[in-house]
């Protein structure tokens, strides 16, 4: 009490000795949550020997006036959060972040550093993007969302299949967790999208690299991790819709939640989306037949004390997607076409209609997750999930019969249990381990009438891992961890009687021959895969910096693609083949950050250096004479390859409502046999974003970006030569499928204003425009950049309703 | 505690199930249905039953050049079979036929020598347009050449001088060599 009776003392001196001064000062403030940096809605802060006292808006913002220079003292205070003291120097307006411990009930522990509970990993590159920015990317799609990332760009295939790459890596290096559950969505295919509805997500991190070993120790490009919305345990009821409409693809979004929570624990919520797009438009042209129809439902039950804890999570998501027209070609003088051509070979009037060719995918995920908290010890997780892939491809096909006949239909079934235990009642230590089995059969359907591209195969993991980390004193930090997974791919194929003799396989497998019925063998390889990857980092804070060092070694083993993979691509008019003999590839990554993390002034450098033994990738093996022309023979190979590369970016703020922020990615990747650069390594870019806001004014946001892409100087020269005829004679032509598209400049533009409604509602418009100077530019990372422009300009406008 | 492992046990058996359930199945071969692996050219002399045929097979390419007498008119019939089973050959020219809309052959010669143009009795689409089934073949001088039959499939035109015209997407192309006596 006398302390207490002192400390007050102390600040009504304070206060008095400073209330002589000018006391016009603004104190602007923004109060987000811990964990994700989502702004807090109704927050209170008061002054300590002040009556003054604010409330925060949606956005997490409040302002505090007529304050003096000096300092003060603030108590910030939520109802769902654990409330904080803290002092705050005013000198002239200021701006101000403070972070609430959100979620203390459920983990039940105090939180020591920003570190030890905003990361995935301790040491590794990692970066977040926050619900409001996700929330603009409503009418989008993940890849979009993750672009604001530095060092994470696309590989595309038009705008509405978007994968992501981290540190110019994609497809099976690239893990995606989706709520917990490792997301099996026959992610080897370079055109295939990540199968999950961004609007059912609301925090999104990502890891650049395999640091986070709890999620497996394949992931040598990087993991993405999206989280739902966590539920506050209070009685209570809240949801929101998005509604966004585009002039670009004219159509539109429309997405809605329901949160029920109960002050018992117990808590529902139900997310529902719908995107509906027709055919979008380059500058100049109508991309026709790129329409997509997406649908999207989730739901879970759960309940959640302190110490236990349940849900069952249940996901749909169902995707139609247009493939532009003009790329689904014939053979090889069809590319040539196609590449000699301005535009593309097929420009029809603008629709809705989605037709051949097109994707449509299916995705179910159903998990079960319950954690036990055991007193003084830690947390044990445990968790089983469900998951069904099923992906249509429909080609142009001929025939009466074959008009909605899909050319490929794979179904991909996962089963999977997890469990592990995080002993964290050490504030210095901890340590997680953890154990996860996986069962998978891919199962692709004969009645397509079509080879099948990826075989019958049943697929099982088991991994086990153990990560700690051990704070040495408030400067240093240390982290090390280890994890072994074993893969068994048993798979059963049909094989081209000539191709497994051509291949030499008849010699090298002849364990696997079953039958040979006609002019094929049905063969039965099984292949084990024993893989290590560990991990070992420092954090090293001192003031307001940090350095981040980080070695980590992943292994992965070879996907259904590279392994079997047979067959005809139609818009790359390429013949594809795997290889048996391709075994696990194994990244050796360093990398270090860089940071500046407070103050007007902030940064973040980010280099890396990797080197990838057996890397696997497709090269060109010459050309294939058939009755409908030449193709040139792609084959999965591997090599050796190093890659290297920075991710930098500055946040300057000018003044409580200016400020800029600045990101520049390079990544350089180089096949060491071949002696040649990597191929699909995306180009230099350098982003720049000058924000405005006036929280005074209905929370007004305005954003100005920009962003410019290098020109790929460093690429591998796979181009052809071949005879077409010209004007009756015969021309060797060489076809240049390498040379990447010039650079080009965008510029894009969002403007965002809060309207109250209600106390308890509140409806925010957007207006988002992108390309807003209609430039015509083609991407490197675009697999239809040999047919068309990507995308015009696009204005999108947004409602934001909260209830 | 003890409750906490029912689920644990239960998703192991599903996934102990799952993977044995599956182990057995011989999946079903696949023969590729839409497969073109063989062009037949019937040429037959004109006003007389002088009938050659040459054949362009998958794997072996063209049988033997064509050889056509200069000044002479000669009619041609093409057709496109799949004859993965020589048992039972299929006729694709048929389905060709019956989407004549979305299907035109096209010949490229490459030599001004040898003249290509549709026959009287040539199949038409719906707009009236030959799609180059029946033709017409006429050379002139003494030539060695070749001709590229290509079946072009959803053509965005029917017509044009070269296959750039057409667009489409290519089924099929074959070389034929011809010889001009």
């Amino acid at each position: 009490m006398r302390y207490l009776s002192l400390l007050i003392a102390v600040l009504l001196f304070n206060y008095q000795s400073l209330h002589a001064q000018t006391c016009e000062r603004i104190l602007i403030g923004e109060v987000v949550d811990f964990h994700d940096g989502r702004p807090l809605f109704g927050a209170i802060i008061t002054v300590e020997g002040m009556e003054e006292s604010a409330v925060t808006d949606f956005n997490g913002k409040f302002t505090l006036k007529g304050l003096c220079d000096g300092r003060i003292t603030l108590r910030v205070s939520h109802p769902d959060c654990e409330n904080i003291t803290t002092e705050v120097d005013i000198q002239g307006d200021t701006f101000e972040r403070f972070r609430l411990e959100h979620h203390m009930e459920e983990l039940g522990e105090v939180v020591v550093t920003e570190s030890r509970i905003i990361k995935e990993t301790k040491t590794a590159q990692e970066q977040l993007i926050n619900k409001a920015t996700l929330e603009r990317y409503s009418g989008q799609n993940l890849g979009d969302a993750l672009k604001e990332l530095s060092g994470v760009s696309t590989l595309n295939t038009g705008n509405t299949i978007v994968k992501p790459v981290i540190q110019g890596l994609h497809s099976s290096r690239v893990v995606l967790m989706n709520n917990g559950v490792r997301m099996q969505d026959q992610e080897w295919g370079s055109e295939h999208a990540p199968n999950l509805d961004l609007n059912s997500i609301s925090r999104l991190s990502v890891v650049k690299g395999s640091a986070a070993l709890k999620y497996g120790g394949d992931a040598i490009g990087g993991i993405i991790i999206a989280n739902p919305e966590r539920v506050v345990l209070k009685d209570t009821l809240y949801g929101n819709i998005i509604l966004t409409g585009a002039t670009n693809g004219r159509g539109g979004a429309l997405t809605s939640s329901l949160v029920k929570g109960y002050r018992s624990g117990w808590y529902a919520k139900v997310q529902g989306s719908l995107k509906r797009y027709g055919d979008f438009e380059a500058p100049n042209y109508v991309l026709s037949n790129t329409g997509v129809f997406e649908k999207g439902l989730t739901g879970a039950v759960g309940y959640r004390s302190l110490g236990f804890g349940v849900e069952t999570f249940y996901s749909y998501y169902n995707n139609e997607i247009g493939i532009l027209r003009a790329s689904h070609i014939g053979n090889v003088d069809d590319l040539v076409r196609a590449l000699n051509s301005e535009e593309p070979l097929v420009i029809r009037d603008h629709t809705y209609e989605i037709l051949a060719p097109k994707q449509d995918v299916q995705h179910h995920l159903a998990k079960v997750n319950l954690f036990k908290r055991v007193e003084g010890l830690g947390r044990w997780n445990l968790q089983y999930d469900f998951q069904k892939n099923n992906r249509l491809e429909f080609d142009i096909r001929r025939g009466e019969d074959n008009k909605d006949r899909p050319s490929l239909d794979l179904t991909l079934t996962t089963h999977t249990l997890n469990t592990d235990f995080e002993f964290d009642a050490n504030r210095d230590f901890n340590l997680n381990t953890g154990l996860r089995a996986m069962a998978q059969t891919n199962f692709p359907n004969p009645s397509t009438g079509v080879r099948r591209l990826i075989p019958d195969y049943d697929r099982w993991d088991l991994g086990g891992f153990v990560t700690a980390d051990y704070r040495l004193n408030s400067s240093w930090l240390i982290e090390a961890g280890i994890r072994y997974d074993f893969t068994r791919m048993d798979a059963q194929k049909f094989y081209d009687l000539e191709d497994w003799q051509g291949e030499g396989y008849d010699v090298e497998y002849p364990e696997f021959e079953r039958e040979v019925s006609g002019n094929q063998i049905l063969v039965n390889p099984v292949f084990d895969y024993h893989n290590f990857s560990g991990v070992i980092g420092t954090n090293y804070s001192i003031g307001d910096y940090r350095l981040l060092l980080n070695y980590s070694m992943a292994s992965r083993a070879p996907n259904p693609s590279e392994l079997f993979s047979d067959g005809l691509h139609h818009s790359a008019a390429a013949i594809e083949t795997g290889g048996l003999d391709i075994s696990s590839e194994v990244s050796h990554k360093i990398s270090a950050s860089f940071e500046k993390r407070r103050g007007m002034f902030r940064f973040n450098l980010a280099p890396f250096i990797s080197h990838i033994n057996g890397f696997i990738q497709l090269e060109p093996r010459g050309l294939e004479q058939t009755i409908r022309g030449a193709f040139p023979v792609w084959k999965y190979r591997q090599t050796d390859a190093n890659m290297l590369g920075i991710d930098i970016d500055v946040d300057l703020e000018y003044t409580g409502q200016l400020s800029s922020a600045h990101s520049f990615s390079y990544v350089y990747g180089e096949d060491l046999e071949r002696e040649v650069p990597l191929m699909d390594i995306p180009a230099a870019n350098f982003s720049n974003r000058l924000s405005y806001q006036l929280t005074g004014f209905h929370n007004l946001n305005v954003n100005l970006r920009s962003d410019y892409v290098f020109e790929q100087v460093n690429f591998p020269d796979n181009n052809f030569d071949i005879n077409i005829i010209e004007n009756g004679e015969q021309v060797l032509t060489t076809v240049d499928l390498s040379t990447p598209p010039p650079a080009y400049h965008l510029l894009g533009m969002d403007i965002s204003m809060d309207f109250d409604l209600s106390p308890e509602s509140g409806l925010r418009l957007t207006l988002i425009g992108s390309n807003l100077l209609n430039t015509e530019y083609r991407d490197y990372l675009n697999r239809q950049r040999f047919y068309a422009d990507n995308l015009g300009r696009n204005i999108q406008l947004q409602l934001k309703f909260n209830y | 505690m003890k409750k906490f492992f029912k689920p644990a046990i239960l998703a192991l058996s599903i996934i102990t199930l799952t993977a044995c359930s599956s182990d057995d199945d011989t999946p079903d071969q696949i023969n590729e249905e839409e497969v073109i692996n063989q062009v037949v050219l019937t040429i037959t002399e004109t006003g007389t039953t002088n009938t050659e045929t040459y054949e362009w097979n998958e794997g072996t390419g063209a049988s033997a050049n064509i050889v056509i007498d200069a000044g002479k008119s000669y009619e041609a019939t093409v057709g496109f079979f799949d004859n993965s089973d020589p048992a039972n050959k299929e006729d694709i020219t048929e389905e060709v036929i019956a989407e004549a809309d979305e299907h035109q052959v096209f010949y490229e010669v490459a030599s001004n020598t040898l003249t290509i143009t549709s026959a009287a009795n040539d199949i038409e689409d719906n707009a009236g347009n030959p799609i180059g089934i029946n033709t017409v073949w006429s050379g002139t001088g003494t030539t060695q050449t070749s001709v590229v039959i290509y079946l072009v499939h959803e053509p965005t035109s029917k017509t044009g001088e070269t296959r750039d015209d057409l667009g489409g997407e290519t089924d099929v192309q074959v070389s034929f060599p011809v010889v001009v006596n």
